[in-house]
């Protein structure tokens, strides 16, 4: 062997990888060969630098940095599965409800379909008669106009459970950010006569709203009424999931993993109807409801 | 094999009872709890890899910010794959991969970066005065290198090319065996020998250049 082949064993050497036969050979050849003497010498030199090289740590935030990254993903997975889970609950609850009571299950849709056909209808129809015959015909695909208490027709049942177990008038004090503080809540949310459920009690109830989501900052507003329909896509499931009392058993509580971006404060307006930022209004006397499940929509 | 599924069915138990302390559990054991969506087991699995993949990572592309993403990136994969993983391996060969991968991806970033800001044509932009080249100042992590000859090593490591970088920082500085790195850079031992040593013999000339230069 030459000694470009003992150069290829020196790292082996070094390691301790060699057999002890190829051991000796390597060391017989560098008795006899100076310049590989030299050779070898430098690369133990070389290893030895590079393993004195100091154990290099990150900066101090970094680890506060990582942890919250990690809380953000942890929770946005717990999301995402609480959603997933409901979802497919809800449709082996319907494939259920086909099996054993196809007809109630027929007769319930068309209920609903008939509803929102004849709720959009009204809904399209109510802003153009009151609008000014000068506005044409395009009026009819604008904005909604928020409708008045007194004209509101009323509420139809919900298909919504959330919504006809929520339906509470609560105002819902501006957040404590000054972005949305600018944002005023929508008129319709605090101008409705309709009070199937309320919040009342000597305090008023805080609902803390727990997210990692970055992008949120703070609540817009709290829809607490039947005229101010909101589209059921907007609803999150995860912030419904929450918010439900006692939570999921099956799942680990998300409190301590959650970073509260925003309070609200949820009063009973009935007496403070278009003064949502009032708080010297006396609130309802007696215990306080337990509240179930909130929509929010940011 | 018998004997190894009932000695993982007693620690199975043993999780599930909550008599171990989880700082003594070995990461495998660890592991499973993460799998079963134990926050904590996670935490700790997390602090007894931080800074050894820091230290791995900033070896390989020598850049703080960058080894501080990696590092992030790193965990976040081994969480969402947390399913993926399988008892066979160690689950530091594991992580290490994972690591490795975004390091070497991040270093083949640069070097196209490199390759397009060297091929620019100048005439593309007429305010252009020159061309980029690679800045052999000091970097933003060359504060951590105490002496002039760490920096000399760090030099070194950044001058060689990305297969032996690798086995070179995984051997010389993470300390791992042959086989190991072998199972992270998913190839045979003997090429790992091989590597080590003509990453070694690569360090050792551009070393005994700089003694050159200095002395």
């Amino acid at each position: 062997m030459d000694c470009s082949g003992y150069e290829r064993q020196m790292s082996d050497y070094l390691d301790g990888q060699l057999s002890k036969a190829t051991e000796d050979e390597l060391r017989f050849h560098l008795n006899g060969c100076p310049r590989c003497r030299l050779r070898i010498k430098d690369m133990e030199s070389a290893v030895r630098a590079v393993k004195s090289l100091p154990a290099v740590s990150p900066r101090p935030m970094f680890e506060q940095q990582l942890g919250n990254l990690l809380n953000r993903e942890v929770a946005r997975e717990l999301y995402a599965s609480s959603w997933l889970k409901r979802v497919s609950a809800a449709f082996s609850e319907l494939g259920e409800l086909s099996r054993q009571r196809p007809v109630q299950l027929v007769f319930a849709t068309s209920l609903i379909l008939t509803i929102t056909v004849i709720g959009g209808f009204s809904f399209v129809a109510g802003p153009t008669e009151s609008s000014d015959s000068s506005a044409g015909p395009s009026m009819a695909f604008s904005l909604p106009t928020p409708i008045e208490p007194e004209l509101a027709p009323p509420d139809p049942v919900s298909p919504f459970p959330l919504e006809r177990e929520l339906a509470p008038h609560m105002a819902v004090n501006p957040p404590m950010n000054t972005e949305q503080a600018t944002n005023p809540p929508p008129p319709a949310a605090t101008s409705l006569p309709y009070t199937p459920n309320r919040i009342t009690g000597d305090r008023p109830g805080i609902l803390t709203v727990r997210t990692m989501e970055p992008m949120i900052h703070g609540i817009r507003f709290v829809s607490a009424g039947t005229g101010m329909r909101l589209d059921p896509s907007l609803f999150d499931e995860a912030f419904g999931r929450d918010l439900v009392a006692g939570g999921d058993p099956d799942q680990p509580a998300p409190e301590d993993l959650l970073q509260t971006v925003g309070t609200a404060e949820l009063r009973d307006t009935r007496n403070a109807i278009g003064v949502p930022g009032a708080t010297d209004t006396p609130a309802a006397s007696g215990p306080t409801a337990p509240l179930k499940r909130v929509r929010i929509s940011f | 094999m018998a004997e190894n599924t009932s000695t993982n069915a007693v620690q199975v138990t043993d999780i599930e009872s909550g008599v171990l302390d989880e700082l003594t559990l070995s990461d495998e054991v660890l592991f499973v709890r993460v799998q079963r969506d134990d926050i904590r087991a996670f935490e700790v699995i997390v602090g007894r890899y931080r800074t050894r993949l820091y230290n791995c990572i900033y070896r390989m592309v020598h850049n703080m910010e960058c080894a501080e993403d990696l590092v992030q990136e790193t965990f976040l994969r081994v969480y969402r794959n947390r399913h993926n993983y399988k008892a066979i391996s160690n689950l530091s060969t594991w992580i290490y991969t994972i690591a490795l991968n975004l390091a070497r991806s991040e270093l083949r970033k640069r070097k196209r970066r490199q390759f397009f800001s060297l091929n620019a044509s100048p005439h593309e932009n007429s305010t252009r005065e020159g061309i980029d080249l690679p800045d052999t100042s000091a970097g933003p992590g060359d504060h951590l290198e105490q002496n002039e000859l760490g920096r000399a090593i760090q030099h070194a490591i950044d001058q060689l090319p990305d297969k032996y970088r690798s086995v070179i920082v995984l051997r010389d500085i993470e300390e791992l065996s042959y086989e190991q790195i072998g199972e992270i850079l998913r190839c045979p031992t003997g090429t790992v020998k091989s590597r080590v040593n003509r990453g070694r013999l690569r360090l050792q000339e551009m070393l005994r250049q700089w003694q050159v230069e200095i002395l």
